[in-house]
Protein backbone atom coordinates (compact mmCIF):
# COMPACT_ATOMS: atom_id res chain seq x y z
CA UNK A 1 0.00 0.00 0.00
CA UNK A 2 1.57 3.21 -0.90
CA UNK A 3 1.26 6.11 1.53
CA UNK A 4 2.15 9.43 0.28
CA UNK A 5 1.86 12.78 2.24
CA UNK A 6 1.31 16.11 0.12
CA UNK A 7 2.36 19.29 2.03
CA UNK A 8 0.70 18.33 5.16
CA UNK A 9 -0.02 21.03 8.01
CA UNK A 10 -1.38 19.80 11.42
CA UNK A 11 -2.73 22.32 13.95
CA UNK A 12 -3.55 21.16 17.78
CA UNK A 13 -6.32 23.44 19.55
CA UNK A 14 -6.12 25.38 16.39
CA UNK A 15 -8.72 28.09 17.90
CA UNK A 16 -7.34 28.73 20.96
CA UNK A 17 -4.49 30.29 22.96
CA UNK A 18 -2.78 27.03 23.33
CA UNK A 19 -2.56 26.63 19.24
CA UNK A 20 0.28 24.85 18.32
CA UNK A 21 1.52 23.64 14.57
CA UNK A 22 2.49 19.91 14.90
CA UNK A 23 3.27 18.90 11.05
CA UNK A 24 4.58 22.22 8.51
CA UNK A 25 4.04 21.92 5.04
CA UNK A 26 4.83 18.01 5.33
CA UNK A 27 5.45 16.26 1.93
CA UNK A 28 6.79 12.60 2.36
CA UNK A 29 5.94 8.75 1.29
CA UNK A 30 6.79 6.01 2.52
CA UNK A 31 7.50 3.27 -0.02
CA UNK A 32 5.39 -0.02 -0.42
CA UNK A 33 6.66 -3.08 0.88
CA UNK A 34 9.28 -0.80 3.29
CA UNK A 35 10.23 -0.99 6.71
CA UNK A 36 10.33 2.76 7.41
CA UNK A 37 12.04 4.29 10.82
CA UNK A 38 10.36 7.61 11.64
CA UNK A 39 13.41 9.43 14.07
CA UNK A 40 13.72 12.61 15.61
CA UNK A 41 14.09 14.35 18.86
CA UNK A 42 11.02 14.34 21.66
CA UNK A 43 8.34 16.67 20.60
CA UNK A 44 9.16 16.69 16.44
CA UNK A 45 5.54 15.38 15.15
CA UNK A 46 6.09 11.31 15.01
CA UNK A 47 2.87 10.23 16.85
CA UNK A 48 1.14 13.04 14.70
CA UNK A 49 2.57 11.72 11.49
CA UNK A 50 1.32 8.16 12.35
CA UNK A 51 -2.06 9.36 13.51
CA UNK A 52 -2.38 10.72 9.80
CA UNK A 53 -1.93 6.92 8.55
CA UNK A 54 -5.37 5.87 9.37
CA UNK A 55 -7.13 8.95 10.14
CA UNK A 56 -7.33 9.12 13.43
CA UNK A 57 -6.40 12.91 12.74
CA UNK A 58 -7.00 14.71 9.70
CA UNK A 59 -4.60 17.11 8.07
CA UNK A 60 -5.50 21.14 8.71
CA UNK A 61 -5.03 21.45 4.98
CA UNK A 62 -2.90 19.67 2.61
CA UNK A 63 -3.92 15.69 1.99
CA UNK A 64 -3.02 12.25 3.03
CA UNK A 65 -3.08 9.16 0.63
CA UNK A 66 -2.94 5.61 1.70
CA UNK A 67 -3.68 3.29 -1.48
CA UNK A 68 -6.46 4.57 -3.13
CA UNK A 69 -8.08 6.48 -0.39
CA UNK A 70 -7.63 10.30 0.19
CA UNK A 71 -8.01 11.74 3.48
CA UNK A 72 -8.14 15.71 3.57
CA UNK A 73 -9.48 17.94 6.58
CA UNK A 74 -12.77 17.47 4.91
CA UNK A 75 -13.16 13.62 4.97
CA UNK A 76 -16.27 12.04 6.68
CA UNK A 77 -15.39 9.82 10.07
CA UNK A 78 -17.70 7.12 8.17
CA UNK A 79 -15.45 7.37 4.98
CA UNK A 80 -12.56 6.01 7.29
CA UNK A 81 -13.61 2.73 8.64
CA UNK A 82 -12.55 0.74 5.73
CA UNK A 83 -9.11 2.25 6.03
CA UNK A 84 -8.79 1.37 9.26
CA UNK A 85 -9.16 -2.11 8.52
CA UNK A 86 -5.68 -1.60 6.54
CA UNK A 87 -3.76 0.18 8.53
CA UNK A 88 -2.55 -1.42 12.41
CA UNK A 89 -1.49 1.17 14.80
CA UNK A 90 0.38 -0.07 17.65
CA UNK A 91 0.57 2.88 20.00
CA UNK A 92 3.26 4.24 23.04
CA UNK A 93 2.34 1.78 25.78
CA UNK A 94 -0.24 -0.26 24.20
CA UNK A 95 -1.04 -2.36 27.32
CA UNK A 96 -3.42 0.51 28.07
CA UNK A 97 -6.02 -0.47 25.59
CA UNK A 98 -6.84 -4.11 27.26
CA UNK A 99 -10.41 -4.33 28.88
CA UNK A 100 -11.71 -7.96 27.75
CA UNK A 101 -12.37 -10.56 30.47
CA UNK A 102 -9.73 -12.80 28.58
CA UNK A 103 -6.36 -12.27 26.72
CA UNK A 104 -8.00 -14.61 23.97
CA UNK A 105 -10.90 -12.35 23.85
CA UNK A 106 -9.31 -8.94 23.65
CA UNK A 107 -6.90 -10.13 20.79
CA UNK A 108 -10.04 -11.20 18.67
CA UNK A 109 -12.07 -7.91 19.74
CA UNK A 110 -10.09 -6.16 16.37
CA UNK A 111 -11.20 -9.03 13.82
CA UNK A 112 -14.97 -8.70 15.47
CA UNK A 113 -14.91 -5.45 15.03
CA UNK A 114 -13.94 -5.62 11.68
CA UNK A 115 -16.94 -8.07 10.59
CA UNK A 116 -14.90 -11.99 11.45
CA UNK A 117 -17.22 -14.47 12.86
CA UNK A 118 -16.42 -15.28 16.78
CA UNK A 119 -14.82 -18.40 15.60
CA UNK A 120 -12.59 -17.15 12.83
CA UNK A 121 -11.45 -13.99 15.28
CA UNK A 122 -10.57 -16.43 18.17
CA UNK A 123 -9.26 -19.22 15.58
CA UNK A 124 -7.07 -15.83 14.83
CA UNK A 125 -6.48 -14.97 18.20
CA UNK A 126 -5.05 -18.75 18.92
CA UNK A 127 -2.32 -17.69 16.32
CA UNK A 128 -0.96 -14.28 16.68
CA UNK A 129 -0.67 -15.22 20.57
CA UNK A 130 1.36 -18.39 19.30
CA UNK A 131 3.25 -15.80 16.71
CA UNK A 132 4.10 -13.11 19.75
CA UNK A 133 5.31 -15.77 22.18
CA UNK A 134 2.80 -16.13 24.93
CA UNK A 135 2.16 -19.25 26.77
CA UNK A 136 -0.52 -21.30 25.84
CA UNK A 137 -2.16 -21.51 29.73
CA UNK A 138 -2.71 -17.76 29.57
CA UNK A 139 -4.62 -17.24 26.87
CA UNK A 140 -7.79 -17.95 29.10
CA UNK A 141 -6.25 -15.22 31.44
CA UNK A 142 -7.50 -11.62 32.36
CA UNK A 143 -5.12 -9.88 30.62
CA UNK A 144 -4.75 -7.23 33.76
CA UNK A 145 -2.87 -10.30 35.66
CA UNK A 146 -0.27 -10.63 33.50
CA UNK A 147 3.33 -9.30 33.19
CA UNK A 148 4.21 -5.87 32.09
CA UNK A 149 5.85 -7.76 28.89
CA UNK A 150 3.06 -10.02 28.19
CA UNK A 151 0.54 -7.34 28.58
CA UNK A 152 2.51 -5.52 25.61
CA UNK A 153 2.51 -9.09 23.50
CA UNK A 154 -0.88 -9.00 24.31
CA UNK A 155 -2.13 -5.45 22.81
CA UNK A 156 0.67 -6.09 19.66
CA UNK A 157 -1.31 -9.40 19.09
CA UNK A 158 -4.41 -7.56 19.18
CA UNK A 159 -3.55 -5.35 16.39
CA UNK A 160 -1.42 -8.28 14.19
CA UNK A 161 -5.41 -9.80 14.49
CA UNK A 162 -6.35 -7.47 11.71
CA UNK A 163 -3.89 -8.90 9.59
CA UNK A 164 -3.15 -5.49 8.39
CA UNK A 165 -0.96 -4.39 5.15
CA UNK A 166 0.55 -1.64 7.25
CA UNK A 167 1.56 -2.11 10.51
CA UNK A 168 2.63 1.30 12.19
CA UNK A 169 4.62 0.97 15.99
CA UNK A 170 5.10 3.80 17.96
CA UNK A 171 8.01 2.74 20.03
CA UNK A 172 6.90 -0.67 20.47
CA UNK A 173 9.71 -2.01 22.58
CA UNK A 174 9.99 1.11 24.95
CA UNK A 175 10.29 -0.25 28.99
CA UNK A 176 11.02 -3.64 28.20
CA UNK A 177 13.81 -5.77 28.86
CA UNK A 178 16.47 -6.51 26.66
CA UNK A 179 15.55 -9.94 25.76
CA UNK A 180 11.74 -8.90 24.91
CA UNK A 181 12.64 -6.49 23.90
CA UNK A 182 15.04 -8.95 20.52
CA UNK A 183 12.23 -11.23 20.16
CA UNK A 184 9.82 -8.33 19.26
CA UNK A 185 11.78 -6.84 17.43
CA UNK A 186 12.63 -10.23 15.41
CA UNK A 187 9.32 -11.13 15.34
CA UNK A 188 8.00 -7.82 13.39
CA UNK A 189 11.35 -8.39 10.92
CA UNK A 190 9.90 -11.86 10.10
CA UNK A 191 6.29 -10.31 9.57
CA UNK A 192 8.38 -7.71 6.94
CA UNK A 193 10.25 -10.70 4.84
CA UNK A 194 7.46 -13.37 5.10
CA UNK A 195 4.44 -11.09 4.59
CA UNK A 196 5.69 -8.41 2.55
CA UNK A 197 3.61 -6.24 5.37
CA UNK A 198 4.91 -2.54 5.25
CA UNK A 199 6.11 -1.45 8.57
CA UNK A 200 6.36 2.34 9.92
CA UNK A 201 8.28 2.38 13.04
CA UNK A 202 8.99 4.87 15.81
CA UNK A 203 11.76 4.99 17.68
CA UNK A 204 14.35 6.43 19.83
CA UNK A 205 16.83 3.55 19.31
CA UNK A 206 19.14 4.46 16.20
CA UNK A 207 20.55 0.57 16.71
CA UNK A 208 16.70 -0.79 15.50
CA UNK A 209 16.90 1.55 12.27
CA UNK A 210 20.54 0.11 11.50
CA UNK A 211 19.30 -3.48 12.16
CA UNK A 212 15.99 -3.76 10.54
CA UNK A 213 14.83 -0.42 8.92
CA UNK A 214 15.65 -0.03 4.76
CA UNK A 215 14.09 3.64 4.51
CA UNK A 216 14.30 6.28 7.71
CA UNK A 217 12.23 9.70 7.24
CA UNK A 218 13.68 12.19 10.27
CA UNK A 219 11.29 14.84 11.36
CA UNK A 220 12.35 18.18 13.35
CA UNK A 221 10.13 20.29 14.69
CA UNK A 222 7.35 19.17 12.34
CA UNK A 223 9.27 19.30 9.37
CA UNK A 224 10.78 16.57 7.41
CA UNK A 225 14.76 16.70 6.93
CA UNK A 226 15.62 13.60 5.32
CA UNK A 227 13.57 10.77 3.86
CA UNK A 228 16.57 8.54 2.55
CA UNK A 229 18.35 5.22 3.32
CA UNK A 230 19.64 4.83 6.88
CA UNK A 231 23.11 4.40 5.44
CA UNK A 232 22.70 7.70 4.46
CA UNK A 233 21.15 9.10 7.24
CA UNK A 234 24.03 7.97 9.56
CA UNK A 235 26.93 9.03 7.71
CA UNK A 236 27.33 12.42 8.56
CA UNK A 237 27.95 12.51 12.46
CA UNK A 238 28.12 16.21 12.69
CA UNK A 239 24.47 16.81 10.88
CA UNK A 240 23.48 14.30 13.64
CA UNK A 241 24.57 15.92 15.98
CA UNK A 242 23.28 19.01 14.99
CA UNK A 243 19.58 17.65 15.01
CA UNK A 244 20.13 15.88 18.58
CA UNK A 245 20.33 12.38 17.23
CA UNK A 246 22.77 9.51 18.09
CA UNK A 247 24.40 7.29 15.72
CA UNK A 248 24.38 3.03 16.53
CA UNK A 249 26.39 1.76 18.50
CA UNK A 250 28.80 -0.14 15.59
CA UNK A 251 28.35 3.02 13.55
CA UNK A 252 30.02 5.11 16.41
CA UNK A 253 32.71 2.07 17.52
CA UNK A 254 33.45 2.31 14.07
CA UNK A 255 34.49 6.37 13.67
CA UNK A 256 36.08 6.58 17.12
CA UNK A 257 38.41 3.87 15.52
CA UNK A 258 38.60 6.12 12.53
CA UNK A 259 39.26 9.03 14.71
CA UNK A 260 42.48 7.39 16.25
CA UNK A 261 44.09 7.49 12.55
CA UNK A 262 44.73 3.78 12.34
CA UNK A 263 42.13 2.65 10.10
CA UNK A 264 40.12 4.21 7.13
CA UNK A 265 36.50 2.65 7.19
CA UNK A 266 35.66 2.43 3.29
CA UNK A 267 31.65 1.86 3.97
CA UNK A 268 30.69 3.01 7.58
CA UNK A 269 28.98 0.09 8.89
CA UNK A 270 25.62 0.39 10.83
CA UNK A 271 25.56 -3.35 12.35
CA UNK A 272 27.62 -4.85 14.73
CA UNK A 273 27.82 -7.87 11.66
CA UNK A 274 28.73 -5.07 9.09
CA UNK A 275 31.59 -3.73 11.95
CA UNK A 276 32.86 -7.55 11.97
CA UNK A 277 32.67 -8.01 8.57
CA UNK A 278 34.84 -4.76 8.09
CA UNK A 279 36.90 -5.55 10.57
CA UNK A 280 37.91 -8.57 9.50
CA UNK A 281 38.43 -7.11 6.26
CA UNK A 282 40.77 -4.79 7.53
CA UNK A 283 42.54 -7.00 9.36
CA UNK A 284 43.42 -9.64 6.21
CA UNK A 285 44.41 -6.67 4.52
CA UNK A 286 47.28 -5.95 7.12
CA UNK A 287 46.44 -2.56 8.54
CA UNK A 288 48.32 -2.06 12.47
CA UNK B 1 -13.68 45.80 36.57
CA UNK B 2 -11.93 44.60 39.58
CA UNK B 3 -11.17 41.31 37.97
CA UNK B 4 -9.09 42.53 34.50
CA UNK B 5 -10.86 39.86 32.74
CA UNK B 6 -12.42 40.89 28.84
CA UNK B 7 -16.59 40.80 28.97
CA UNK B 8 -16.40 38.09 25.97
CA UNK B 9 -15.45 35.55 27.72
CA UNK B 10 -18.52 35.38 30.02
CA UNK B 11 -20.82 35.89 26.75
CA UNK B 12 -18.68 32.69 25.26
CA UNK B 13 -19.91 30.81 28.68
CA UNK B 14 -23.18 31.18 28.43
CA UNK B 15 -23.41 30.48 24.96
CA UNK B 16 -23.71 26.80 25.14
CA UNK B 17 -26.02 26.80 27.93
CA UNK B 18 -28.55 29.15 25.67
CA UNK B 19 -30.70 26.54 24.36
CA UNK B 20 -31.66 25.17 28.13
CA UNK B 21 -31.98 28.86 29.50
CA UNK B 22 -34.29 29.97 26.91
CA UNK B 23 -36.53 26.76 27.15
CA UNK B 24 -36.93 27.28 30.92
CA UNK B 25 -37.70 31.02 30.80
CA UNK B 26 -40.21 29.93 27.94
CA UNK B 27 -41.73 27.43 30.49
CA UNK B 28 -42.24 30.14 33.08
CA UNK B 29 -43.67 32.25 30.98
CA UNK B 30 -45.95 30.28 29.57
CA UNK B 31 -46.82 28.08 32.36
CA UNK B 32 -46.50 30.01 35.63
CA UNK B 33 -50.38 31.48 36.04
CA UNK B 34 -50.96 34.68 38.47
CA UNK B 35 -51.55 38.26 38.12
CA UNK B 36 -52.76 39.83 35.19
CA UNK B 37 -53.49 37.82 32.24
CA UNK B 38 -52.34 39.25 28.68
CA UNK B 39 -53.17 36.72 26.35
CA UNK B 40 -54.33 33.50 26.41
CA UNK B 41 -54.31 30.03 24.07
CA UNK B 42 -55.30 27.02 25.91
CA UNK B 43 -53.08 25.68 28.36
CA UNK B 44 -50.63 28.75 27.11
CA UNK B 45 -51.06 31.80 28.86
CA UNK B 46 -49.25 35.46 29.63
CA UNK B 47 -49.40 36.37 32.48
CA UNK B 48 -47.33 39.27 34.27
CA UNK B 49 -46.35 36.97 37.11
CA UNK B 50 -45.15 34.24 34.24
CA UNK B 51 -43.11 37.14 32.57
CA UNK B 52 -41.56 38.50 36.46
CA UNK B 53 -40.81 34.82 36.60
CA UNK B 54 -39.18 34.21 33.49
CA UNK B 55 -37.05 37.38 33.69
CA UNK B 56 -35.62 36.18 37.68
CA UNK B 57 -35.36 32.65 35.99
CA UNK B 58 -33.17 34.50 33.10
CA UNK B 59 -31.04 36.54 35.21
CA UNK B 60 -30.62 33.65 37.93
CA UNK B 61 -29.01 31.75 35.23
CA UNK B 62 -26.56 34.40 33.60
CA UNK B 63 -25.68 35.30 36.54
CA UNK B 64 -24.54 31.78 37.99
CA UNK B 65 -22.69 31.50 34.60
CA UNK B 66 -20.72 34.74 35.11
CA UNK B 67 -19.62 33.80 38.40
CA UNK B 68 -18.25 30.10 37.44
CA UNK B 69 -16.45 31.88 34.86
CA UNK B 70 -14.93 34.77 36.81
CA UNK B 71 -14.23 31.69 39.39
CA UNK B 72 -12.83 29.72 36.85
CA UNK B 73 -10.63 32.44 35.23
CA UNK B 74 -9.21 34.54 38.04
CA UNK B 75 -8.46 31.70 40.38
CA UNK B 76 -6.21 28.26 39.65
CA UNK B 77 -8.23 25.13 40.86
CA UNK B 78 -5.53 24.59 43.65
CA UNK B 79 -6.14 27.94 45.16
CA UNK B 80 -9.85 27.13 44.97
CA UNK B 81 -9.11 24.06 47.45
CA UNK B 82 -6.65 25.94 49.26
CA UNK B 83 -9.43 28.31 50.05
CA UNK B 84 -11.82 25.80 51.04
CA UNK B 85 -9.17 24.41 53.38
CA UNK B 86 -8.61 27.64 54.90
CA UNK B 87 -12.66 28.35 55.21
CA UNK B 88 -13.58 25.08 56.41
CA UNK B 89 -10.40 25.45 59.22
CA UNK B 90 -12.97 26.08 62.13
CA UNK B 91 -14.40 23.02 61.65
CA UNK B 92 -11.57 21.17 62.80
CA UNK B 93 -13.14 21.36 65.90
CA UNK B 94 -15.40 18.99 65.26
CA UNK B 95 -13.52 16.46 64.03
CA UNK B 96 -14.35 16.72 60.46
CA UNK B 97 -11.08 15.43 58.13
CA UNK B 98 -10.31 19.17 56.55
CA UNK B 99 -7.03 18.43 55.50
CA UNK B 100 -8.14 15.54 54.05
CA UNK B 101 -10.54 16.45 52.40
CA UNK B 102 -8.84 19.37 50.66
CA UNK B 103 -5.99 17.22 49.22
CA UNK B 104 -8.16 14.61 47.67
CA UNK B 105 -10.32 18.34 46.45
CA UNK B 106 -6.81 19.08 44.85
CA UNK B 107 -5.74 15.45 43.43
CA UNK B 108 -9.21 15.38 41.56
CA UNK B 109 -8.71 18.90 39.92
CA UNK B 110 -4.65 17.59 39.23
CA UNK B 111 -5.69 14.81 37.60
CA UNK B 112 -8.59 16.25 35.51
CA UNK B 113 -6.07 16.73 32.48
CA UNK B 114 -4.38 13.81 32.80
CA UNK B 115 -7.67 11.60 32.36
CA UNK B 116 -8.83 13.76 29.43
CA UNK B 117 -5.44 12.90 27.71
CA UNK B 118 -5.84 9.25 28.76
CA UNK B 119 -9.32 8.79 27.55
CA UNK B 120 -8.12 10.76 24.29
CA UNK B 121 -5.65 8.31 23.79
CA UNK B 122 -7.27 4.92 24.38
CA UNK B 123 -10.30 6.27 22.40
CA UNK B 124 -7.79 6.59 19.35
CA UNK B 125 -6.47 2.96 20.25
CA UNK B 126 -10.07 1.34 20.12
CA UNK B 127 -11.01 3.32 17.00
CA UNK B 128 -8.23 1.87 15.60
CA UNK B 129 -9.24 -1.43 16.74
CA UNK B 130 -12.34 -1.08 15.24
CA UNK B 131 -14.82 0.77 17.36
CA UNK B 132 -16.83 3.71 16.38
CA UNK B 133 -18.08 5.86 18.87
CA UNK B 134 -20.94 7.74 18.75
CA UNK B 135 -21.90 5.79 16.04
CA UNK B 136 -24.82 3.54 15.68
CA UNK B 137 -28.09 2.95 18.08
CA UNK B 138 -28.09 3.37 21.51
CA UNK B 139 -27.32 -0.26 22.09
CA UNK B 140 -24.04 0.01 19.66
CA UNK B 141 -23.30 3.24 21.74
CA UNK B 142 -23.08 2.23 24.78
CA UNK B 143 -21.00 -1.13 23.58
CA UNK B 144 -18.77 1.14 22.54
CA UNK B 145 -17.94 2.67 25.87
CA UNK B 146 -17.09 -0.22 27.70
CA UNK B 147 -13.45 -0.52 25.97
CA UNK B 148 -13.26 3.13 27.28
CA UNK B 149 -13.82 2.84 30.58
CA UNK B 150 -12.51 -0.46 31.71
CA UNK B 151 -9.23 0.90 30.66
CA UNK B 152 -10.09 3.98 32.29
CA UNK B 153 -10.65 2.37 35.59
CA UNK B 154 -7.94 0.08 35.70
CA UNK B 155 -5.52 2.87 34.71
CA UNK B 156 -7.00 5.40 37.73
CA UNK B 157 -6.23 2.73 39.89
CA UNK B 158 -2.79 2.20 39.18
CA UNK B 159 -2.04 5.48 39.08
CA UNK B 160 -3.72 5.85 42.30
CA UNK B 161 -1.83 3.36 43.96
CA UNK B 162 1.19 4.75 42.44
CA UNK B 163 0.86 8.04 43.67
CA UNK B 164 0.38 6.61 47.17
CA UNK B 165 3.17 4.64 47.22
CA UNK B 166 5.12 8.45 45.63
CA UNK B 167 3.38 10.34 48.54
CA UNK B 168 4.42 7.78 51.42
CA UNK B 169 8.11 7.75 49.82
CA UNK B 170 8.60 11.21 50.01
CA UNK B 171 7.78 11.19 53.76
CA UNK B 172 3.86 12.50 53.53
CA UNK B 173 1.81 11.56 56.92
CA UNK B 174 -1.00 13.14 56.63
CA UNK B 175 -1.83 16.79 57.11
CA UNK B 176 -1.44 18.05 61.22
CA UNK B 177 1.65 20.60 61.32
CA UNK B 178 2.22 20.33 57.63
CA UNK B 179 3.81 23.74 55.82
CA UNK B 180 2.51 25.61 53.03
CA UNK B 181 4.08 25.94 49.39
CA UNK B 182 1.75 28.46 48.57
CA UNK B 183 0.71 31.02 51.27
CA UNK B 184 -1.87 33.79 51.01
CA UNK B 185 -2.42 36.97 52.40
CA UNK B 186 -5.27 38.88 53.11
CA UNK B 187 -5.08 42.39 50.76
CA UNK B 188 -6.99 45.61 50.07
CA UNK B 189 -8.81 44.19 47.34
CA UNK B 190 -10.15 41.21 49.50
CA UNK B 191 -11.73 43.55 52.06
CA UNK B 192 -13.21 45.71 49.28
CA UNK B 193 -14.51 42.59 47.47
CA UNK B 194 -15.87 41.58 50.61
CA UNK B 195 -17.53 44.73 51.33
CA UNK B 196 -18.61 45.21 47.96
CA UNK B 197 -20.31 41.60 48.29
CA UNK B 198 -21.96 42.23 51.66
CA UNK B 199 -23.96 45.26 50.17
CA UNK B 200 -25.04 44.02 47.29
CA UNK B 201 -26.55 41.21 49.56
CA UNK B 202 -27.81 43.53 52.03
CA UNK B 203 -29.26 45.80 48.82
CA UNK B 204 -30.93 42.33 47.41
CA UNK B 205 -32.45 41.10 50.71
CA UNK B 206 -33.85 44.77 51.10
CA UNK B 207 -35.21 44.97 47.57
CA UNK B 208 -36.70 41.65 47.79
CA UNK B 209 -38.78 42.17 51.45
CA UNK B 210 -39.69 45.25 49.74
N1 LIG C 1 -3.30 16.75 22.09
C1 LIG C 1 -2.39 17.70 21.91
N2 LIG C 1 -2.70 19.01 22.10
C2 LIG C 1 -1.79 19.98 21.91
N3 LIG C 1 -0.54 19.78 21.52
C3 LIG C 1 -0.15 18.53 21.31
C4 LIG C 1 -1.04 17.41 21.49
N4 LIG C 1 -0.36 16.28 21.21
C5 LIG C 1 0.88 16.66 20.87
N5 LIG C 1 1.01 17.99 20.93
C6 LIG C 1 2.24 18.76 20.60
O1 LIG C 1 2.62 18.47 19.29
C7 LIG C 1 4.02 18.28 19.19
C8 LIG C 1 4.33 16.96 18.55
O2 LIG C 1 3.89 15.92 19.40
P1 LIG C 1 4.12 14.38 19.09
O3 LIG C 1 3.41 13.61 20.14
O4 LIG C 1 3.76 14.11 17.68
O5 LIG C 1 5.71 14.25 19.30
P2 LIG C 1 6.62 12.96 19.18
O6 LIG C 1 7.59 13.23 18.09
O7 LIG C 1 5.79 11.74 19.06
O8 LIG C 1 7.40 12.96 20.55
P3 LIG C 1 7.89 11.73 21.47
O9 LIG C 1 9.17 11.25 20.88
O10 LIG C 1 8.11 12.37 22.81
O11 LIG C 1 6.81 10.70 21.49
C9 LIG C 1 4.57 18.42 20.60
O12 LIG C 1 5.18 19.69 20.71
C10 LIG C 1 3.37 18.30 21.50
O13 LIG C 1 3.52 19.14 22.61
MG1 LIG D 1 5.37 10.07 20.38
Amino acid sequence: MSIHFEKVNYIYQADTPFRHQALKNLTVSIPTGSYTAIIGHTGSGKSTLLQHLNGLLKPSSGSVTVADKTITAVTKNKELGELRKHVGIVFQFPEAQLFEETVLKDIAFAPKNFGKTPAEAEQIAREMALLVGLPEEVLQNSPFELSGGQMRRVAIAGILAMKPDVLVLDEPTAGLDPKGRHEIMQMFAQLHSQKQLTIVLVTHQMDDVANYADHAIVLEKGEVIASTSPQEVFKDPQWLLKHHLALPKATRFAYELQQTGKVVFEKMPLTEKELAASLVDLLGKGGN
Amino acid sequence: MLSKVNFGFFLKGVRPLIWLILFTVLLQIFFARGGTVYWQWGPLSLTSLGIINGSYVFCRFVLIIFMSTLLTLTTAPLEISDALESLMGPLKKFKVPVYEISLMLSIALRFVPTLMDETEKIMNAQRSRGVNFGEGNIVKQIKAVVPLLIPLFVSSFNRAEDLATAMEARGYRGGEGRTKYRIHFWKRNDTLACILFGLTMIVLLYLRNW
